[in-house]
């Protein structure tokens, strides 16, 4: 079934077309990554989902509410379901990294301020970080932040979590970790992920299934599962990307084969 | 003993406990735990545990719940903690799927940090001690960036090319031009204000013609530079603490050293070339507005003529007496700028650390203005320079 319909989504930036018609549909609880080289939009296609560009017209229904044409209220009750890690992590600077994570807590539920600081704790350990309750955002390391911001994204345990380029920035292992973390979170609750990835490694182990973007077509050039994306796409870009090569070398062994 | 309870926040969710085997006692929680019902959970679970014998033993039984969030592993996180805390060991935990997996995902104790004892605040003498010897540290830090950056800006004018001139116009117009209107406004206002002041005192004794001594000598000695340059460490200081600051968290000044640009030449010394530059400018328009309205007021108040007020102003004061508030401006100007870009440059700790230094360059900013303009006043009076005339 189908969590979030996309339809005919575009987006300007100005005068500069971004996205050109998008469609696709994700299902409910699966793990959906979003591919594609740097500068496609990627980012640009996460935050229009969740209603934050301005020129966007198309629509986007979560369960039949479109957030781009919904009431202040509507819009509300559908953000509190979602949780967001942004592609800088987006940590507000002026707190902890434990009142960043405990924010949404205090602000959706009527837990007790000493639950409120377990569930945040928890979040924390889970990315590894529980040391780092009272740090301010400025004295973690780049990674550090990025996984204080995906804490920040679970905190409430939310139904659908976006995730911009969760790995970046981390080392192998933690990666792993991360990506281990993804899938058991879809497995217990349930959760349906939108990620935007560049890790291939990452996109074998977690996509269920996935898109991925172009910036010159401004749009979807491939979908389906990585497995069959990287064996069966006779786009060369496709080929180029599953396979890091360069796009002329690609070209060539589609020629040849 | 059981305990059965429909829920007030219509969540189904029961909790029993129930003799086991030998000496254990069965925890069991059946039905939805969210975190709508995690803190009622909670305190009966905590009572319960404080009911059972130490000397027996706990198992927990949480296969039968459905979880939608995280609440269950809080629950099973503090039971843990509970029963260690009383000495109850936990025989046994059955626990559903979803808990058993986020339970592994997470760290052995992850809440324990919310009971680890807070470091030792320091005594309120000791507080009070280190706040005066940071300020100190502080000052003396100012006092040497200052000296740094008039090194090398008096360095830099031997190869007069090398400085960023079309940056210093810039910010000359910012600092100067720009400010022009508010330290006119606000110096006519303060020349009104005290002639109006002193006017009573002067009719009194049949003085008036004084108010011409009283406030040319003040404008031009003390308030046409000092309000010139509150108001520049309002608008200029102030902003060039931001500006640089900004720069500092986002790792802009980093990448301006690695290209090789020094960030002292590069931000600090355009800025303070433009602000030693116009303060003296300002301090004149300052001097001449607050003149004015003083002189507005002996012509209004005191009947005296603009040529009788005029006259006396020229024999009241001389060319020192303007100099010496010029010059006064162009240290102020130096400090000023240096205050802003010192804290800039020290900024850290993200937006908050912005605020921070934007405001540290406002305090320090006035206070070593008015220590410099004390010590002014000490020096010109021991060099015979302050004497009235
Ligand atoms: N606020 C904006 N104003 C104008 N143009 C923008 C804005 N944000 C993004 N763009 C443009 O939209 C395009 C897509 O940007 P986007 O950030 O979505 O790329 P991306 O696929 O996320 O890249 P990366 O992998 O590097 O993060 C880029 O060409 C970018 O210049
Ligand atoms: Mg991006």
């Amino acid at each position: 079934m189908a969590i979030l319909e996309v339809r005919d989504l575009t987006v300007r930036f100005g005068e500069t077309l971004v996205l050109d018609s998008v469609s696709f549909d994700v299902h409910e609880g699966e793990i959906f990554v979003v591919l594609g080289p740097s500068g496609c939009g990627k980012t640009t296609l996460m935050r229009a989902m969740l209603g934050l560009v301005e020129q966007t017209t198309g629509s986007v229904r979560y369960e039949g509410v479109d957030i781009l044409t919904a009431t202040d209220r509507e819009k509300e009750r559908l953000l509190a379901r979602l949780g967001v890690l942004f592609q800088s992590g987006a940590l507000l600077r002026s707190m902890t990294l434990g009142e960043n994570v405990a924010l949404p807590l205090h602000e959706s539920t009527r837990l007790a301020r000493e639950s409120i600081q377990d569930v945040a704790r928890l979040k924390l350990s889970m990315v590894g970080l529980d040391r780092s309750f009272d740090t301010m955002p400025a004295q973690l390391s780049g990674g550090m932040q990025k996984r204080g911001g995906l804490a920040r994204a679970m905190a409430l345990d939310p139904q659908i979590l976006f995730f911009d380029e969760p790995s970046a920035g981390l080392d192998p292992l933690t990666s792993v970790e991360l990506d281990e973390m993804i899938c058991g979170l879809n497995r217990t609750l349930g959760t349906t992920m939108i990620v935007v990835t560049h890790e291939l490694h990452s996109i074998y182990t977690i996509a269920q299934r996935a898109i991925m973007l172009d910036g010159g077509e401004k749009g979807i050039i491939a979908e389906g599962r990585p497995e069959e994306l990287r064996d069966r796409s006779d786009d060369p870009r496709v080929r180029a990307f599953f396979r890091r090569e360069r796009l002329d070398e690609a070209r060539g062994s589609a020629g040849g084969g | 003993m059981a305990e059965t309870r429909a829920n007030a926040d219509g969540t189904e969710s029961i909790l029993t406990v129930e003799r086991g085997e030998g000496e254990t006692r069965v925890l069991r929680l059946q039905g939805r735990i969210a975190f709508e019902n995690l803190d009622r959970l909670s305190r009966e679970t905590e009572r319960e545990i404080e009911r059972i014998d130490p000397s027996s033993s706990v198992a927990l039984d949480l296969e039968r719940t459905e979880a939608s969030d995280s609440a269950p592993v809080i629950l099973v996180l503090r039971i843990r903690r509970w029963c260690k805390a009383r000495e109850i060991p936990i025989a046994e935990e059955r626990l559903d799927r979803a808990t058993r997996t986020l339970l592994t995902l997470a760290s052995d104790d992850p809440i324990a940090g919310r009971f680890a004892p807070p470091p030792p605040a320091a005594g309120s003498v000791a507080t009070i001690g280190e706040f005066v010897l940071e300020w100190f540290r502080e000052a003396l830090n100012i006092v040497g960036f200052i000296g740094r950056v008039v090194l090398s800006l008096l360095w830099s004018l031997r190869r007069p090319w090398s400085v960023r001139w079309e940056q210093v116009f810039l910010l000359t117009k910012r600092a100067g031009t720009d400010a022009l209107p508010i330290v006119v406004l606000l110096s006519a206002l303060v020349g009104l204000v005290t002639a109006f002041s002193a006017a009573v005192q002067l009719r009194e004794f049949g003085a008036n013609i004084y108010i011409a001594n009283l406030t040319g000598i003040g404008m031009t000695r003390e308030l046409g530079p000092l309000l010139a340059a509150i108001l520049v460490v309002g608008r200029s200081g102030s902003a060039f603490a931001a500006e640089i600051g900004t720069m500092k968290i986002a790792d802009e000044i980093d990448a301006l050293e690695v290209m090789r640009i020094p960030p002292l030449e590069y931000l600090v010394m355009p800025r303070i070339l433009a602000v030693m530059l116009s303060l003296p400018l300002l301090t004149l328009f300052a001097d001449t507005a607050g003149i004015a309205g003083g002189m507005l007021i002996a012509i209004t108040d005191l009947d005296l003529t603009t040529g009788a007020f005029l006259r006396q102003l020229d024999k009241a004061i001389g060319l020192w007496d303007v100099f010496s508030g010029v010059l006064k401006a162009f240290f102020f100007g130096i400090l000023i700028a240096g205050v802003g870009c010192y804290h800039g440059m020290s900024t850290g700790g993200g937006a908050l650390g912005v605020g921070r230094s934007t405001t540290a360059s406002v305090v320090h900013g006035i206070f070593l203005l008015i220590v410099a303009d004390s010590i002014f006043v000490v020096v010109f009076h021991y060099l015979g320079l302050g004497g009235m005339s």
